[in-house]
């Protein structure tokens, strides 16, 4: 046995996006042990709904993560309609679908970069986010932005998608799987990438459900749980099958958010394909009250969202349980008995969202 | 298991165009609906009524009805548009260029439009309004 | 839709609760704290691997100590120190216990009911 050293990893890491700190307790090269700690970037949005008109407040609420802002700004608004029983026109919940599905797509592909980038792959991570341009391309010519689409309202949508643009969305996204397919088959087949993450970090289907992962890393471990297929916006009328694996290692974790991007692409040309014409908006009465709780998939995992009205403009509560919150317990499962050398593969595959997750 | 799968895909890029712009000789293309920055498109229009700067989610407006003075504090702005959409008389836009860069946030943290202009240069009315 | 029900419980029944959803195969997805101006509720949220959700609700002061379920269910122990660093409510015989730095706020406990709430 060889002499403990404690490693502090992060905040400040340059395989790190965002302020995660691990202290880690290693034995030689083995971690025995770690201990995380947030509150680096913790900005207390949830507080402001206090002194924010709840229409005003989704532009906030979209602004907690960059990646999610769109899930975001749309379980916002399905939880405030869903408080003041506000039934929104068929449109709105394709179109919520599709830029859903599209920022399911752009997160999955900015992940894949980041993890390429975390095993020293600089190429793939450059082709990844090469690709993902082209769907960042979308949303600013439909939204007017590329991260921040601040389109999301309380009862519809600002902006609509008129049938030719979405027809020509359908040509682009053809194009950009195809582009996909070759960084995906980089991912699945090839051996130095193999090497990395097969076998490293394994969860099994209990631990995943007993830790509380959310999720690809619930996902990967063979748990069959999509948020999804509840059936919010358009997901009740599209057909698909939560995508798992089962070795529950970060290979697997990687295959369920590369198999989920053509997935996502088969979602959009399904929802592009029954799209109705109609209106998208309705006119939203009165102020919220009392409380409600929702439930959505973000490509990162289950996110929950709780709303407490009080009759008057101002929210009493609005909170969110981003996945990265649930998925740091399971992280602190795999990092035991792991090579220091791991630990940013390992810190990466949860797809770690600080900014997400302390809010 | 395949050794170097990426390589078809670097020896394509090795021999094609850049994906990327070469930035001050190209300028990047933006789209009819980008929102770049809030401008009050038509001044003549505008009643004063304060409900941009009383709806706006960071605070970045100002409206003073008695000055006629409407200022947009740019390093506030998120530009989500929120005004553009709710300004009852239409006279707001938002242009597709960003904000240029600042050194300092005096004279150009504001644009002020009516008849009271900027203080630094009070004598010209076109020229802060192209510098902001 | 049993999404919307919030059970009414006592604070010292909280544990026994837990017992009961982790025998039922429930699992926690969420703890937060909400609050009126009067009043602070402390909510539990489990789910089942069906989808099917239910939560509990107790009312709870600031400096109230609530005994911690992490020993039932291993992440409630993040949702405990959150709560206690921003709303002042203690947990007792939580697994991993940050002593209050989990998140260091200028301001104490910035969450909980402040004067300018009672006013």
């Amino acid at each position: 046995m060889g002499e403990r050293t404690i490693i502090p990893f992060g905040p400040q890491h340059p395989v790190l996006p965002e302020p995660l700190h691990l202290d880690l307790i290693l034995e030689d090269e083995k971690v025995v042990g770690a201990v995380p700690s947030i509150g680096f970037v913790h900005r207390g949005l949830e507080k402001l709904v206090e002194k924010r008109d709840f229409n005003e407040m989704i532009y906030v609420i979209e602004r907690i993560c960059g990646i999610c802002s769109f899930i975001h700004s749309q379980g916002y608004a399905q939880t405030i309609e869903g408080l003041m029983g506000v039934e929104i026109p068929a449109r709105v919940k394709y179109l919520r679908t599709i830029w859903g599905e599209l920022s399911r797509i752009h997160s999955h592909l900015l992940w894949l970069g980041l993890m390429a980038d975390a095993y020293g792959f600089e190429s793939l991570f450059m082709h990844c986010w090469r690709v993902r341009e082209k769907i960042l391309d979308i949303f600013e010519e439909t939204t007017g932005g590329r991260v921040i689409f601040s389109v999301c309202k309380v009862g519809g949508l600002w902006k609509d998608i008129d049938n030719e643009t979405l027809k020509r969305i359908v040509t682009v996204l053809k194009d950009v799987e195809k582009e996909t397919k070759k960084m995906a088959d980089v991912f699945t087949r090839d051996y130095t990438v193999q090497k990395r993450t097969r076998g490293v970090g394994v969860i099994t289907y209990q631990e995943a459900i007993d830790l509380g992962a959310v999720g690809p890393t619930l996902r990967g471990s063979g748990v069959v749980q999509d948020m999804r297929t509840l059936g919010y916006a358009a997901y009740g009328d599209l057909v698909f099958e939560p995508i798992v694996e089962k070795d529950g290692d970060c290979y697997a974790r990687t295959i369920v958010r590369v198999r989920e991007i053509s997935q996502s692409f088969d979602l959009i040309y399904q929802a592009i394909n029954k799209i109705p014409d109609g209106e998208i908006d309705v006119k939203v009465k009165g102020n919220p009250n009392g409380e409600f709780l929702t439930r959505l998939e973000q490509p990162r995992g289950q996110v929950v969202y709780y709303a407490k009205g009080n009759g008057t403009k101002y929210l009493d509560r609005f909170r969110v349980r981003t996945p990265t919150f649930a998925n740091i317990p399971p992280l602190l499962k795999m990092l035991p008995g792991a090579d220091l050398a791991d630990v940013p593969v390992l810190a990466l595959s949860i797809d770690p969202c600080i900014s997400c997750t302390e809010r | 298991m395949a050794f170097n799968v990426i390589s078809k895909t670097v020896m394509k890029s090795l021999f094609s165009k850049p994906a990327t712009a070469m930035y001050p000789v190209i300028k990047n293309e933006f789209y009819p609906n980008t929102r770049g920055s809030i401008e009050m498109a038509h001044i003549d229009n505008c009643t004063f009524c304060g409900i941009c700067s009383k709806r706006c989610p960071a605070d970045a407006i100002a409206v003073d009805r008695a000055e006629k003075r409407w200022e947009i504090d740019r390093i506030r702005c998120i530009a989500c548009s929120f005004c553009v959409q709710l300004c009852p008389k239409n006279c707001l836009s938002a242009e597709r260029q960003y904000t240029a860069p600042m050194t300092d946030k005096s004279h150009k943290l504001f644009t002020i439009y009516g008849q009271v202009v900027s203080q630094e240069d009070a004598s010209q009315e076109d020229v802060s309004q192209e510098d902001a | 839709m049993t999404d919307q029900t919030f059970n009414p419980v006592t604070v010292e029944e909280i544990v026994d609760h837990s017992f009961k959803y982790a025998n039922d195969g429930y699992r926690l997805i969420q703890i937060h704290c909400t609050k009126t101006p009067e009043e602070m509720f402390i909510i539990y949220t489990f789910e089942k691997l069906d989808l099917s959700c239910e939560s509990i609700k107790a009312n709870v002061q600031v400096g109230d100590t609530v005994q911690s379920i992490s020993k039932i269910f291993h992440p409630a122990f993040l949702y405990e120190n959150e709560i206690h660093d921003l709303y002042g409510v203690n947990f007792s015989g939580m697994i991993v216990d940050f002593q209050g730095t989990l998140y260091e706020t200028a301001v104490k406990q910035a969450f909980s009911i402040t004067a300018s709430d009672k006013e």
